[in-house]
């Protein structure tokens, strides 16, 4: 059985002389839920739209659900509901009617039972017309005809932009019920909370480079993590000089208080420091975001 | 492919009624007019025989305005690839880009439907559009050549000039859809399409007067239109000449449709680039 729902086989694209995509290479496996992530520009538009077979790669190969996009352009939109990020809908339906359109198109679709339920979660005033709905309602109705049918893949190009909190919390809460239920959710955010609470794993993808691919939680851990101590007594900075990972940052109070920064595992850390007499230990765990901001700097990639 | 039939057939039905009402009640009171006209015949030859000739020429050429055909020509068919022809380009150049340049079409073919469907099912509305509008004027033709005894005419031969018309119509409408694949601005391709459409009308118009001009007026697709001769016998080579351009400028947009890449702002999109794909 097939456990790859995409595939990537160094893609590029070109736009002109401008080099989009250089070269992607990773695999979404089926049922996971895969935070994509990057800067303005950074290619994650264009990447979802080579999925969609909206625009070809220059070179390389994507395979969707075991096909390629640009032989099996149907079959793969089949597959896959899809919420631009760049949402633009046609102002004149009401979105009862635009989603009654998408469903005759798609011609698969959920029940009526099924599509009430989700307008009635999403709170989709479907009697409107589309072009006086706010950006965040119009978001609402995008959200819908992504969900309309029941498909094995996501494509959610910032599923939340424009919503409440709340709205974002059971937007959320819709694409982690899908994933339960082994739909593959490909998805890029830049509320980093919300990809750290539901994604399995995350790309992060930089001037159409990826430069990290990891798990959610092993990302963070492998991260730099700050740690400020303080002792009831002078402890000498050679006690720590070797420890692999570890650098002292600053030693304030004549030896009794130290910041550290740990590359990886704190475990060791910990275990130094339980043979001296500690009085105070904060740390600082950094977020997704913190991480991620590296690589928007570009420090990770230059290092 | 039906779904977007019928949605793009909805969205032209004021379109339809307007054009197809406004010129058919135009075709209604023709008849009307040429009466008028024939009980003043002396008079009339009288005043179009001191016209310029020149300027009978650029209106229709040699025909007899006194014979229904010529006087449905200068009163109606002379203008109206112009008109209509303005109508079309501006809706075919629209038909596609429009819809990519305001963000609308990416979702539409992220579902399960091809590029083909969508480019032919949308024009197929449009020439549907274009096909009631004409059918409805020629209604109007045909009830105002029921209330007169003056015009010796059968409703079938009022047919023959929209056949011209409709031929015509179809070769602007496929520049300014293949232009508008071309051109990475759908309002800068209907303005070229529709200067080419108004050059092709004088062209052809000066024509009649000077015969230097004859050897580009080949090319200029009005040459081949009959307008109200049509009349006297439809001429079938001709007719087939301009939808056989048509088709062909139709098939090179679909072709350019398919193959390129979808248009976004802010991706590069929108300007004249042809996608290299390296082995």
């Amino acid at each position: 059985m097939e456990h790859t729902a995409i595939k990537f086989d160094n893609l590029h694209k070109y736009y002109g002389k401008v080099h989009a995509l250089s070269g992607l290479d990773f695999e979404v496996k089926k049922g996971e839920i895969f935070g994509f992530l990057g800067p303005n520009g950074a290619g994650k538009t264009t990447t979802i739209r080579c999925m969609l077979d909206l625009i070809r790669p220059s070179k390389g190969q994507i395979e969707i659900l075991g096909m390629d996009p640009q032989s099996d352009p149907q079959g793969v939109k089949q597959n896959v509901g899809y919420l631009p990020g760049d949402l633009n809908l046609d102002g004149n339906f009401t979105a009862r009617g635009y989603l009654k359109y998408i469903r005759r198109i798609k011609k698969e679709s959920r029940s009526p039972e099924e599509f009430n339920e989700l307008a009635r979660r999403l709170d989709v005033p479907l009697d409107m017309k589309i072009k006086s709905l706010s950006q965040g309602n119009k978001q609402k109705v995008g959200l819908m005809q992504a969900l309309i049918s029941k498909v094995p893949l996501l494509l959610l190009d910032e599923p939340t932009l424009g919503l409440d909190p709340l709205m974002q919390q059971e937007v959320l809460n819709i694409v982690q019920e899908e994933a339960e239920k082994g739909t593959t959710v490909f998805f890029s955010s830049h509320i980093l909370s919300e990809v750290q609470k539901i994604a399995d794993r995350v790309g992060i993808i930089r001037k159409g480079v990826l430069v990290e691919i990891a798990e959610t939680d092993s990302l963070i851990n492998r991260a730099i993590t700050l740690a400020t101590v303080s002792f009831s007594e002078e402890v000498p900075e050679s006690n720590f000089v070797h420890l692999p990972d570890l650098v002292i940052l600053r030693v304030n109070d004549h030896q009794k208080s130290y910041t550290f920064e740990i590359q990886g595992e704190v475990d060791h850390f910990i275990k130094t420091l339980a043979k001296f007499p500690v009085r105070d230990l904060a740390i600082h765990r950094p977020s997704l975001e913190e991480v991620f901001l590296k690589y928007y700097r570009g420090e990770k990639v230059e290092n | 492919m039906l779904a977007i039939l019928k949605q793009k057939l909805l969205r032209n039905w004021l379109m339809i009624l307007g054009w197809g009402i406004g010129l058919g009640v135009l075709g209604f009171y023709m008849f009307d007019i040429y009466e008028n006209f024939f009980q003043q015949n002396v008079d009339l030859r009288q005043l179009f025989d001191a016209f310029p000739e020149g300027l009978m020429a650029f209106f229709g050429g040699d025909t007899n305005l006194f014979e229904p055909s010529g006087f449905l020509h200068l009163e109606f068919f002379s203008y109206t690839p112009l008109v209509l022809g303005i109508m079309a380009t501006s809706s075919a150049a629209g038909l596609i880009a429009k819809k990519e340049e305001d963000g609308t079409l990416e979702l539409v073919l992220s579902q399960p439907i091809s590029r083909t469907a969508v480019f032919w099912s949308r024009l197929l509305a449009l020439i549907l559009s274009i096909v009631l509008i004409l059918v409805i004027t020629w209604g109007g033709f045909a009830l105002g050549l029921e209330s007169t005894d003056t015009f010796d005419l059968g409703q079938d031969q009022l047919i023959l000039p929209f056949a011209s018309l409709f031929a015509v119509l179809m070769v602007f409408l496929g520049l300014a859809l293949l232009l508008s694949m071309i051109i990475p601005n759908s309002s800068a391709a209907n303005a070229v399409a529709a200067m080419l459409l108004i050059a092709s009308y004088f062209i052809t118009s000066l024509a009649n007067i000077d015969e230097s001009l004859e050897g580009i007026n080949r090319f200029s697709p009005i040459n081949y239109y009959q307008g109200g001769s049509a009349i006297e016998g439809l001429d079938v080579q001709n007719l087939l000449i301009l939808l056989g351009i048509s088709v062909v400028l139709i098939l090179i947009a679909w072709v350019l449709f398919i193959w390129r890449d979808l248009r976004f702002g802010g991706s590069g999109g929108f300007r004249i680039v042809f996608p290299h794909r390296e082995k």
